[in-house]
């Protein structure tokens, strides 16, 4: 089956379980706010009013407004474009980073598997949050360095889900058979290795998307992501707390939204995982196969 | 058994020596000149100098690093660029503040976690399967921030609740107790829920094992089986998770900490990145690295008392 | 061997399915089983044939999901439907089991003496036997000591993944047969095993059921095992029996075209027929129908050789063709059956 066929396939199942549903629909939703935001709020997020200050929700501002009398509705969905930007571009780096590493280590092992793994764990010994804010105070604050500092800080963990991916599949009869013969490696790896491995890494991506959009609220919320007059969620937040008392709403609404489409990217993520892992197709039948041979059966 | 620790000493060893070499290295790479910014306006070109060989930045840096190492070595971690003051100091002074908010976080994390996740792997696709699931969901997924200022705005003004600060222990239990409840309730919360899902899914696991089947063959009782055979081969990687979250409790919870005002140890590190301290901020993720670390080590450890199978291959 | 009265398990129009995406998945479809005290019984079936499956559910062991439908009385009690507490009751005491592979059907973090005791004290006082600590730990060194395991006391200290195959196996065969039951069934217990192990275990089972005049019921695909020490055979395909009877007029007069596919494609050094003397069915091709979807006829019909057009409309029944042989086929008995048995015998 054509990896087209197959991936269309695969979120038609994705599709079917309501967690995958409420995910593919939320994301949907998101993306395509952070595609036509230009469209909707032609004026930017920055559309100053101060007579219109403080209001509560009501029509025409319908989630409220700012202490500088912007809508807080327009300042939400420009915020998409931003969340979703730092989420693909941190996840981008921390993907080709980390599978890159996961597939050396796993594929050659021996000494390079270590040197790797050892430098992976060092990153991970750095707890995230603070591994984020020591890259940025490096690098200066900014949503382009903080897509930077969570790509770093998520390499270590695709590194690992690749690596155990690799080594499960290196053991193979088939692989095996490839590297006697002769095959060349990089053909091994993207022919065979890669797509075996593919599952695991596919169902980390939405995680991570999911937690990199949280990083970089929290990162905004301290001031070390985007800075005004850009807008974010994660700053709005932020902005919104000197405000508890008068406008609720100014921290309300960008945390509802950071909330739905974090929940999405993660249930999505359970659902990918629900369609891709082989293992759990075969928990269905679980009583069938009672007396499966133990080497692997096939479908 | 003997080697199996050692091994893992060894190892942890080694990262602990990573993770010093790339604090100090990425200090090091900090644009600006520390000395102007510690003095502020207070700069001249003598005080300079004095501070620069005072605090030995005159040195070429590999020497900077073994001073620095082997004082560290020695718990002397340097001292604070902005105050003066001993980096060892600093950090055990939030010490009870952080170790306080992570003890009570992990607690009301279990207390979640442990009866949803056995619930849920018990009765797997039912209903309150379902419910479980939905909540550890939004539990993972909201925002932890967010979290912490609606409680402040809509609890805690109904439980009279202190928004800010930490009373310790030792002068005011009572106070104390009022002052790490909503931050342990938001850092809980989330850190619950992915323990919850992690209860389910190795309880389900577990389950699924031959050993059951053979231990209900020889006509076990639920209780039995489920304590014995279940829940306690689910124990080793529980063990796991656990010390990864109390990890990552101590040293990553800076945002709360901000939003409650909350002395930890998280709030120091970041005002310690911000006025560019770099004793002070490599001391504490130094430590964090540390702990860590240590709680890894412990965990490792653990298993090997747990699982009999363990160092013998 | 086998003695009067009734039948130590019988099964009857067993059915059990399970639900997948595609619709539900019938892996056993009206079993009927019968084993007399004492006997040993060889079921027989390839992967997927629905014979673990049915011990399985026997047993009560199957997941929830299972339905399970028909009749099962071991021991005189019938066993289908019969409450957790009941089937609790019986499994040790009536039925023992014992799995395919020892290292993963033992806990792994629980030491031997632990697993032995434990199965002990849930049944303990039914018997008259006393519960105390003491009571139990004796009784299970006499259970390691009777399967033949040179040094109990060591055995009773160490964890599953200290002792080799063989011996992991034993104490197996120690937990199942702990409270003497009535009936044994060992689920591919020889598989994982070398084949040296592989004859010491199945002398061990014969010996403990001599002693014990316990009732074995070897689930297996290996006919070797099967030849070696089974009294009667059942052969299975897709969730039924298609050929029964003793283990020498299945061997004499093989009738059913699957059965003698599976004897064919043994290798036999000592048959002297020439390759065209044979029955030629060395390989047979195709595979087992989906249990999803399983053929309204015979189930063997696509692959069989001699099929007729009645076969692919009829479910063939049972029809005995011999003194303890019956076959759900309407193939005649092979007109070598007399001389094959006396190849069989010198």
């Amino acid at each position: 089956m054509s990896p087209l066929r197959r991936a269309g396939r695969t979120l038609a199942l994705v599709a079917r379980r309501p967690g995958g549903a409420f995910g593919l629909l939320v994301i949907g939703m998101v993306v395509v706010l952070a595609l036509v935001d230009d469209l909707l709020v032609p004026g930017g997020p920055n559309q100053v009013s101060v007579p219109d200050r403080l209001q509560a929700p009501t029509w025409p501002h319908p989630f409220g407004t700012d202490e500088l009398g912007r809508d807080v509705l327009d300042r939400v969905v420009l915020g998409a474009a931003t969340s979703l930007q730092v989420g693909f571009v941190a996840v981008g780096i921390a993907l080709v980073a980390g599978v890159l590493v996961g597939l050396l280590a796993g594929y050659y092992r021996g000494p390079l598997d270590a040197v790797l793994m050892r430098s992976m764990d060092v990153l991970f010994a750095f707890p995230a949050i603070l591994m984020a804010i020591a890259v940025l105070a490096l690098l200066g604050p900014g949503t382009r360095n903080a897509m930077i500092a969570i790509g770093i800080v998520y390499i270590p963990i695709f590194a690992r889900v690749t690596r155990a991916a690799v080594l499960s599949v290196s053991e193979e009869v088939y692989v095996r058979a490839s590297r006697s013969v002769g095959a060349p490696d990089a053909r091994i790896l993207f022919a065979h290795v890669l797509p075996n491995a593919a599952p695991s890494i596919i169902v980390q991506t939405s995680v991570s998307l999911a937690f990199a959009i949280l990083s970089e609220a929290a990162l905004s919320f301290l001031g070390l992501g985007t800075q005004p007059p850009n807008s974010s969620w994660g700053l709005m937040l932020s902005q919104g707390r000197g405000f508890l008392e008068q406008a609720w709403w100014m921290a309300f609404f960008p945390g509802i939204a950071i909330f739905l489409t974090v929940l999405a990217f993660n249930l999505l993520g359970d659902a990918l995982r629900d369609v891709l892992d082989p293992r759990r197709r075969s928990l269905m039948t679980a009583g069938a196969s009672a007396e499966q041979p133990k080497v692997g059966s096939d479908e | 058994m003997t080697t199996y620790v050692a091994s893992r000493l060894a190892q942890a060893g080694v990262v602990l020596a990573g993770v010093a070499v790339l604090v100090f290295s990425l200090m090091q790479l900090v644009p600006g000149d520390p000395v102007r910014i510690a003095l502020g306006t207070r700069y001249t070109d003598e005080a300079g100098a004095a501070l620069r060989e005072r605090a030995g930045l005159d040195q070429p840096v590999l020497v900077q690093f073994f001073t620095w190492a082997g004082s560290a070595l020695t718990g002397d971690l340097g001292v604070s660029f902005r105050s003066g003051e001993p980096v060892t100091g600093l950090i055990v002074e939030r010490l009870p503040a952080t170790i306080s908010l992570a003890v009570v976080s992990i607690l009301v994390a279990l207390l979640i976690a442990v009866p949803l996740g056995t619930v849920s792997a018990l009765r797997p696709r039912s209903v309150v399967d379902g419910v479980a699931t939905v909540f550890s969901q939004a539990g993972i997924s909201i925002p932890d921030f967010w979290m912490g200022i609606m409680l402040i705005v809509f609890v805690a003004p109904l439980l009279a609740l202190p928004t800010g600060g930490y009373t310790p222990l030792t002068e005011d239990p009572a106070a104390w107790a009022r002052s790490v409840v909503l931050p342990a309730i938001t850092v809980g919360v989330t850190s619950g829920s992915i323990l919850t899902r992690f209860v389910r899914s190795a309880l389900l696991e577990a389950a699924d094992s031959e050993h059951v089947r053979t231990a209900r063959s020889k006509g076990l009782g639920h209780g039995t089986v489920l304590g014995w055979h279940v829940m306690r081969n689910a124990l080793l990687p529980f063990v796991t998770v656990v010390g990864v979250q109390l990890a990552y409790l101590l040293s990553g919870v800076v945002v709360v900490e901000i939003v409650f005002s909350y002395p930890g140890l998280g709030e120091l590190a970041l005002q310690a990145v911000q006025s560019r301290d770099f004793p002070l901020l490599q001391g504490a993720i130094l430590l964090f690295a540390l702990v860590f670390l240590v709680i890894n080590l412990v965990v490792d450890l653990s298993y090997a008392a747990l699982d009999p199978r363990v160092g013998t291959r | 061997m086998s003695e009067v009265g009734p039948p130590a398990l019988q099964v009857d129009d067993l059915h059990v399915s399970f639900p997948t995406p595609r619709g539900p998945a019938h892996v056993v479809r009206g079993l009927d089983l019968v084993v007399a005290p004492g006997e040993t019984l060889a079921v027989v079936g390839e992967s997927g044939s629905g014979k673990s499956v049915s011990m399985l559910a026997v047993l009560g062991l199957l997941p929830g999901s299972a339905t399970v439908t028909g009749s099962a009385v071991l021991g005189g009690r019938q066993v289908l439907g019969a409450s957790e507490s009941d089937l609790r009751s019986l499994r040790g005491p009536g039925v023992g089991m014992v799995f395919q592979d020892p290292m993963t059907s033992l806990n792994p973090v629980l030491t031997v003496r632990r697993q032995l005791v434990e199965g002990l004290r849930a049944h303990a006082g039914r018997d008259g036997a006393r519960r105390g600590k003491d009571a139990l730990l004796g009784r299970a060194r006499q259970l390691l000591d009777e399967v033949g395991l040179p040094d109990p006391d060591r055995a009773l200290r160490s964890y599953p993944h200290q002792l080799s195959g063989g011996q992991r196996q034993r104490v197996m065969i120690a937990i199942a047969l702990a409270h003497d039951p009535a009936v044994l069934v060992a689920d591919e217990a020889t598989t994982a095993l070398d084949v040296t192990v592989q004859a010491q275990i199945l002398a061990l089972v014969q010996r403990l059921q001599d002693e014990h005049g316990t009732a074995v019921v070897w689930i297996t695909h290996d006919l070797g095992v099967v030849a070696g020490v089974a009294d009667r055979v059942a052969v299975m395909y897709s969730g039924r029996v298609v050929e029964t009877g003793t283990t020498d007029s299945l061997f004499a007069a093989p009738t059913h075209p699957y059965t003698r596919g599976l004897l064919a494609s043994l290798p036999d050094i000592d048959d002297p027929a020439t390759g065209h003397d044979r029955v030629d069915l060395l390989a047979m091709p195709g595979l087992p129908p989906d249990p999803v979807d399983p053929p309204a006829g015979c189930a063997f019909a696509p692959r069989c050789p001699i099929a007729h057009p009645d076969c692919v409309g009829h479910p063939q029944q049972l029809r005995e063709v011999g003194p303890d042989h019956a076959v759900a086929s309407r193939c005649p008995v092979p007109r070598r059956s007399v001389e094959q048995q006396e190849v069989a015998r010198g």
